[in-house]
């Protein structure tokens, strides 16, 4: 199957009635954001990178492996970047509410599998809540995919560089170097690892609600001045392929639910 | 390692006025002209006798894509992506929401775009079953938020989207395949023109503030 024969929204409803394998097939849906990425990325990053993954996960696919392309989220739940012009948001609610509208419909389709590729931290939390919903309500099974963490990252940047840092920077100068503007690169971390007490922004025993301007003025949280395309080029290619291998094993899971939010 | 394959992203929309192409700093810069124009198109995904569910979307975008890119340079223009619902009817949307869901996509990212500074906000809507619901929102949102908001809609520009019959969907389907270049490029120069009229239009008064009249 090409990868461009999977999108459900390039086919007419009478075809996707067709579809012979509609109750094994995952359907992948990606959940992203525009918001702001400091200076030196463009606002779609996190939209742009479901894109991107969907085009590189597809292309990993076995071609008998069923898998199809439903709607993606574009706009995320973005209110931690209230206050940098360029991000646009949507509320909590009507990001749940989008979600069941597209698993409403894929369900009435006679699918019976979603999988989402969320690329925005910012909708991960509704995500935990939401997505049980939608097995509850609609009968799926829903599965969140998770990404391989990079292993050569610094301790430093693998804890505090979660936005628009050194990986994210990276896997944009490999897939679209012409959207990336390295010379206003910057570092700029929210917190040190060996900072005192625990108190921290993420994955801390206690951790602190920030908004971006609480922890950085230019909108980075990472050293994105790290970041080189060739670094990008292996990352990308290992996420890809880790998110393949799960796309693949799904049809074949008899269990009842594989969400995990905690990745 | 395999070589990378990623198309050219967002190919579909006009490199120089698309929102989510610019890093935050820019959008602050291009807020600071106030007769920018941010079109907000708006497309659902219905059945239309076998043409693709996003027919409409493929549309709206070739008009915009075609307007952007013939637009006169003293005419400043974004366009965020693309606001994808349809509230009916049931027996041809996919993916239909209700109403208030609708609004609230509308709103909420009408808000964000006001927010950054921009004063002046086009939802362009490609389908008959959101139109009543641009126009509500369009006329709240100019009172909530003080901004100029204003609505152009595919069927206002002579685009059959709603009747099934043979001639509609075989024109839609014609203009999808870029078969119909005549009717983009005169479409595109209209949608400049109703453009540029939005930017030269007087600001509100009173920063859009509505007061209460005393009586004459």
């Amino acid at each position: 199957m090409k990868p461009t024969s999977r999108h459900l929204l390039a086919m007419s409803a009478a075809q996707i009635a067709a579809l012979p394998d509609r109750e094994q097939a995952p359907v992948l849906i990606t959940t992203g954001a525009i918001e702001q990425h400091g200076p030196h990325l463009p606002v779609a990053f996190d939209s742009l990178m479901g894109r991107i993954w969907t085009e590189l996960v597809l292309s990993r696919l076995p071609s008998e492996a069923p898998c199809y392309v439903g709607p993606s989220i574009v706009v995320g739940k973005s209110n931690e970047h209230t206050g940098f012009p360029g991000t646009l948001m949507i509320s909590k609610e009507t990001l749940r509410g989008q979600l069941h509208a597209i698993a409403a419909q894929l369900a009435r389709w006679g699918f019976r599998q979603l999988a989402v590729l969320n690329t925005h931290g910012g909708n991960l939390p509704v995500l935990g809540y939401v997505l049980p919903e939608l097995e509850w309500t609609h009968g799926l099974r829903v599965t969140l995919l998770h990404g391989a963490e990079p292993s050569d990252l610094s301790p430093q940047e693998a804890a505090y560089g979660f936005h628009a840092g050194e990986l994210e920077t990276s896997w944009l100068l490999a897939a679209a170097p012409q959207l990336v503007r390295m010379n206003l690169a910057v570092c700029e971390y929210p917190a040190r690892i060996d900072d005192p007490g625990e108190l921290r922004p993420e994955a801390a025993p206690a951790t602190f609600a920030w908004a971006s301007q609480d922890v950085s003025r230019s909108g980075v949280m990472g050293d994105a001045t790290a970041a080189t395309a060739e670094k990008g080029r292996r990352w990308l290619e290992q996420r890809a392929s880790h998110y393949a291998a799960q796309l693949v094993q799904l049809p074949a899971s008899t269990r009842d639910s594989r969400i995990d939010t905690t990745r | 390692m395999p070589t990378l394959s990623v198309a050219p992203p967002f190919a579909d929309y006009d490199e120089a006025t698309f929102w989510p192409r610019l890093a935050w700093p820019e959008v602050a810069r291009r807020a600071g002209d106030p007769r920018t124009v941010v079109v907000v198109p708006i497309a659902g995904w219905a059945e239309r006798a076998g043409l693709p569910l996003d027919a409409e979307e493929r549309v709206l975008l070739s008009v915009l894509h075609a307007a952007a890119a013939s637009r006169p340079s003293n005419l400043p223009l974004l366009v965020v992506p693309a606001l994808q619902f349809l509230i009916g009817p049931p027996d041809r949307a996919a993916f239909a929401v209700d109403p208030a869901l609708a609004h609230a996509q509308i709103a909420e990212v009408t808000a964000s775009i006001a927010a950054a500074g921009f004063r002046r906000v086009a939802y362009f809507n490609a389908s008959p079953w959101n139109e009543s619901l641009c126009d509500t929102a369009a006329r709240d949102l100019r009172l909530s938020l003080g901004i100029q908001t204003f609505c152009l809609h595919l069927s206002g520009l002579g685009f059959e989207m709603r009747s099934p019959d043979e001639a509609a969907i075989g024109a839609l389907q014609r203009f999808i395949a870029q078969e119909d270049t005549e009717r983009l490029h005169h479409t595109a120069e209209r949608v400049v023109r109703l453009l540029a009229e939005i930017s030269a239009r007087a600001p509100l008064r009173d920063d859009g503030r509505l007061s209460v009249l005393s009586a004459p």
